[in-house]
């Protein structure tokens, strides 16, 4: 059997240090190799995607040897349906991200991308880990080429940014090491086994007085990467200082890994945790959906506009997967996927935008889509998509989690709805700013718009956006039967309300 | 005669410290080109040498001495920091010129051999022998540049405090003696049957030993010598000082306090508790501010002693290992930063300040790179082994009930990388400025180009692979 995740996770690595080795003059090269690579991570991705057995809960494409055999640390690496998809969307954005990142990062290119293909490995070891320690590693492994990415490639506040989004992010982890300890030695209590595999582990009742305590450990880390409210106050600056591919992958992937935390670790082995918490959870993704919202409506930056688009969007998929219900969390991570692909997308476009003219500001623009036709009309496409409009991918996420979350907390959902409304509302108004109406800066008509490379990379996620969609039934079958097996195995134990 | 022959590994590196002052005193500046490579000579023969004297629980001298397991790795840890520090020396004492000497060595050789004396040491004047050996070497090793009124300083403080350190140490060796009649460490541990109530002499006794013990480790607040002296001494020596003498003096508090007086814990853990607390807090927020490189690393020093004190809350015979692996991880990862920071700071150590270090990545990118690795491995960062060795200490925490030092440790490492960072924004994210351009054209020599190249093998690989392979 071919290891195909190990090939996912160490391929980048070392095709990363290969890159290091090419001189920096021959620039030519350095695009051409870092696009194979990428090209080559993807196609080898698809298998992952072609071959998973949708009928079945396990976790495929296992690969375990020992690593610390004292210690039951194990390199332990799968996938079920939700990290299949994830792993392919990751691989899909760097593959995108390649091309954009020629043009937009200025200097030292040969670096850039070999950060980046360390953030990549890191990105699907985090999706693939089945060994608790493991997982922990990659965690903290993706810390430290994205601040680089941010802190050396990023806008005039970048190190602020960076510093910011290392020190928050590694502060609400480590307290999910002691929790991951603290795990470990109850298991060994309770079982006489050391082991960090999360699979053992899933069967392990933690007694209930600790449940509370670990869960939290666990849900504060993944909170700060969603992010939800109160503790988003990194994302902003990171996404407005980050360089454009930068605000892609970490709006387009590790956000995700918050949410997939959620799924993965915190909900399935604290399950009485998970109920103790569960509305205040609900509260929390609601506060982040309409607050995210019209914080959003406030902006005059566009990127920094998304940026709180994302805290409301993924305000969405918290809500959806706290529910607990198949729709909602099927919507959940559908969604995860959609918003990666719609912001993913936004922040490519916003990229090309400052390329030509430097400026985010909305009130820097006006009128353009007179000028550049092509990309108001694709432009106009994400937007849809990231407001749910019925026929994109939007919709049918946020159609299945407020169904989903509508079986169990009526409320919450209809006060989410709103939600829809307000993304609807700031989205539509910065559209409207931005493109139509009168050109009252000259400078906008000199704007030239998507050439053939640009369009090369948008228009893979504007056929997703349609096919998701119309027909998000290929999608939704690679993770119904493993979210069935969640739902199963939490509520069987904790109970669901 | 067995008794000789276990204590080879020490004996050896005497002689070598002897040949040493002979080759100065009489080949003097003639033959100092041979200085380092001997001494590099006489370690690894020391290291052959402790890997052939069998490890177990044998008493030799009578049972003052052993030379268990537990004292071979500790052996071999001096060795690697010895010799990082020696591969150093070389272009260190080559371009201040007033340290070409042979003494320089043969202090680095006696030290080591202190060191060495104070982890199979089973008896508490014996352990004092070696403390001393290794303190009175220290004290001269940090005034070694000649006419430098910062080293000058650095030695004088270093000495006072540190005989004032010694002394409180003798006066609880003392109190013990009164006592328990003997000195004896395995008798010691014999006494405490179950049921035993210690008496005050014994208590009080024990207080001044770790009080002792607490200012050669820099604890909190113990620690107040530490900054002056890490910057007035040559590099070389601080390296040798933060891992080898820190290494040395766990071994003993190890032997002493998890080992021999391993009943008395309910009375010793609650001190070390607010040692290990308060010195992790003190050590990482004195750092923040800190704008001299080796003042940063001085308090970083500090900050780690404290998260190794951590290691003394684990229970069971796997728990000295833990500590000893930190102390490995330790070495290296402090030896790697503090050869970067040499071989970058020029002559006369005047690039010794962050702002020196702007742009880095720029000018020379693979010591930017390298520099990278040994702060993420010092914050605690995966996959490096300064991670590894934060984990596996604060498990044990965890594991015998100190939830709550574990998480007090983690909050501190979050806290830590805050000042590690700040050196990378140097690197990656400034401008260079005309001073770190002038670090252009400095060739990296062979010897320090070893040290590196150990310092960066051991740190990624210990992390990767790491070899505490026995159960927690």
């Amino acid at each position: 059997m071919i290891p195909i995740l190990s090939i996912l996770i160490f391929f980048p690595l070392a095709a990363a240090v290969g890159l290091l080795l090419i001189p920096t003059s021959r620039s030519s090269v350095i695009r051409a190799v870092s696009l194979i690579i990428a090209g080559i991570e993807f196609l080898i991705s698809l298998p992952l995607f072609f071959l998973y057995d949708e009928t079945s809960a396990q976790m495929q494409f296992l690969e375990r040897h020992l690593w610390v055999p004292g210690w039951g640390i194990e390199y332990h690496v799968g996938v079920d349906g939700i990290s299949v998809l994830l792993i392919v969307m990751t691989t899909f954005l760097t593959l995108l991200s390649v091309p954009a990142s020629w043009s937009s990062v200025e200097g030292h290119l040969r670096e850039f991308m070999a950060t980046l293909f360390f953030l990549l490995a890191g990105m699907i070891g985090v999706f693939a880990s089945l060994d608790l320690f493991l997982f922990y590693v990659f965690w903290e492994v993706m810390l430290a080429p994205m601040y680089l990415i941010i802190g050396v490639w990023g806008g005039k506040n970048r190190i602020y940014a960076a510093v910011k989004f290392f020190i928050y992010t590694m502060a609400g982890s480590v307290l999910m090491l002691v929790g991951i300890m603290v795990l470990y030695f109850e298991h060994h209590a309770a079982t006489g086994t050391y082991t960090f595999n999360l699979l053992e582990l899933y069967k392990f009742h933690l007694r209930s007085d600790l449940q509370p305590w670990l869960f939290l450990s666990f849900f504060l880390a993944f909170a700060v990467k969603v992010p939800m409210f109160p503790v988003h106050t990194w994302l902003p600056d990171a996404h407005v200082e980050a360089p454009t591919v930068g605000s892609v992958i970490l709006a387009g992937v590790l956000l995700k890994m918050g949410t997939y935390g959620i799924i993965r670790f915190a909900f399935p082995l604290f399950p009485v945790g998970m109920t103790m918490f569960a509305y205040p959870i609900f509260i929390l993704s609601l506060i982040g959906i309409i607050y995210g919202a019209l914080v959003a409506m406030v902006q005059t930056d566009i990127k920094k506009l998304v940026a709180y688009s994302s805290v409301s969007h993924l305000g969405f998929c918290v809500m959806g997967i706290t529910a607990m219900t198949q729709k909602g969390v099927e919507g959940g991570v559908l969604q995860m996927i959609n918003h990666g692909l719609s912001t993913g997308a936004l922040f490519l476009l916003i990229g090309m935008l400052y390329e030509r003219r430097h400026t985010r500001l909305i009130s820097e623009y006006g009128g353009i889509a007179k000028v550049v036709p092509i990309y108001t009309v694709v432009f106009m496409i994400v937007t849809f998509s990231s407001i749910g409009f019925p026929g994109l991918n939007g919709f049918v996420g946020e159609f299945l989690i407020l169904l989903g979350t509508f079986e169990v907390q009526p409320w919450i959902a209809a006060i989410a709805a709103t939600g829809v409304i307000l993304s609807a509302v700031y989205m539509l108004w910065m559209v409207q700013r931005v493109f139509f109406g009168v050109i009252h800066k000259e400078e906008n008509r000199q704007l030239k718009d998507m050439n053939l490379r640009e369009i090369l990379y948008i228009a893979p996620i504007i056929v997703f956006i349609f096919w998701i969609g119309v027909y998000p039934e290929p999608f939704l079958a690679k993770m119904r039967v493993s979210v069935h097996g969640i739902i199963e195995n939490i509520c069987g134990i904790g109970g669901c309300q | 005669m067995n008794d000789i022959y276990s204590f080879s590994p020490e004996i050896l590196l005497s002689a070598g410290g002897l040949i040493f002052l002979l080759l100065q005193a009489f080949g003097g500046s003639r033959v100092s080109f041979l200085f380092t490579g001997l001494a590099i000579v006489f370690l690894l023969g020391a290291g052959y040498a402790a890997f052939l004297v069998p490890t177990g629980a044998t008493m030799y001298f009578q049972g003052l001495w052993v030379a268990d397991l537990l004292a071979r790795i500790y052996k071999y840890i001096f060795l690697i920091g010895s010799l990082i520090t020696v591969l150093l020396s070389s272009q260190y004492t080559k371009r201040e010129d007033s340290m070409r000497n042979g003494e320089y060595y043969a202090l680095i050789l006696f030290a080591t051999a202190g060191m060495m004396i104070m982890a199979g040491a089973q008896d508490l004047l014996i352990v004092f022998l070696g403390l001393e050996l290794l303190s009175l070497s220290l004290y001269a090793l940090a005034g070694s540049i000649r006419g430098n009124a910062r080293s000058a300083e650095a030695a004088f403080k270093y000495f006072i405090l540190g005989a004032f350190a010694t002394a409180l140490f003798l006066f609880g060796v003392a109190l013990i003696f009164g006592a328990a009649k003997t000195t004896h460490l395995p008798a010691i541990a014999h006494m405490m049957q179950d049921n035993f109530i210690p008496s005050s002499y014994a208590v009080i006794g024990t207080m001044f030993i770790l009080a002792g013990f607490a200012f050669k480790l820099a604890l909190v607040p113990f620690h107040l010598w530490t900054p002056d002296v890490y910057e007035g001494s040559p590099m070389p020596v601080t390296v040798f000082m933060a891992a080898g003498a820190k290494a040395a003096a766990f071994a003993s508090l190890t032997r002493i306090f998890l080992i021999a007086f391993e009943r008395l814990s309910g009375s010793w853990q609650d001190p070390f508790w607010i040692l290990a607390v308060v010195t992790m807090s003190v050590g990482n927020v004195a750092a923040l501010v800190q704008v001299n490189i080796k003042r940063m690393l001085a308090y970083s020093s500090i900050a780690h002693a404290g998260y190794i004190m951590a290691g003394f809350f684990g229970a069971g015979k796997y728990a000295p290992g833990t500590i000893a692996f930190y102390l490995l991880s330790y070495t290296l990862m402090n030896g790697g930063v503090f050869a970067v920071v040499m071989l970058m700071a020029g002559k006369g150590e005047k690039r010794v300040s962050f702002d020196d270090f702007r742009g880095l990545a720029n000018t020379r990118p693979m010591m930017a790179l390298l520099m990278s690795i040994f702060l993420f491995s010092l914050a605690g960062i995966p996959p490096t082994a300064g991670f590894a060795a934060k984990f596996f200490i604060f498990s044990y925490a965890v594991e015998n009930g100190h939830t709550a030092l574990a998480v007090i440790g983690v909050l501190n490492s979050v806290v830590s990388v805050y000042y590690y960072l700040r050196l990378t924004v140097n690197m990656y994210m400034k401008e260079a400025t005309p001073i770190t351009r002038e670090m252009d054209d400095e060739r990296v020599p062979l010897f320090e180009k070893a040290a590196l190249m150990i310092c960066i093998a051991g740190t990624l690989l210990l992390g990767l692979f790491p070899v505490i392979s026995h159960p927690p």
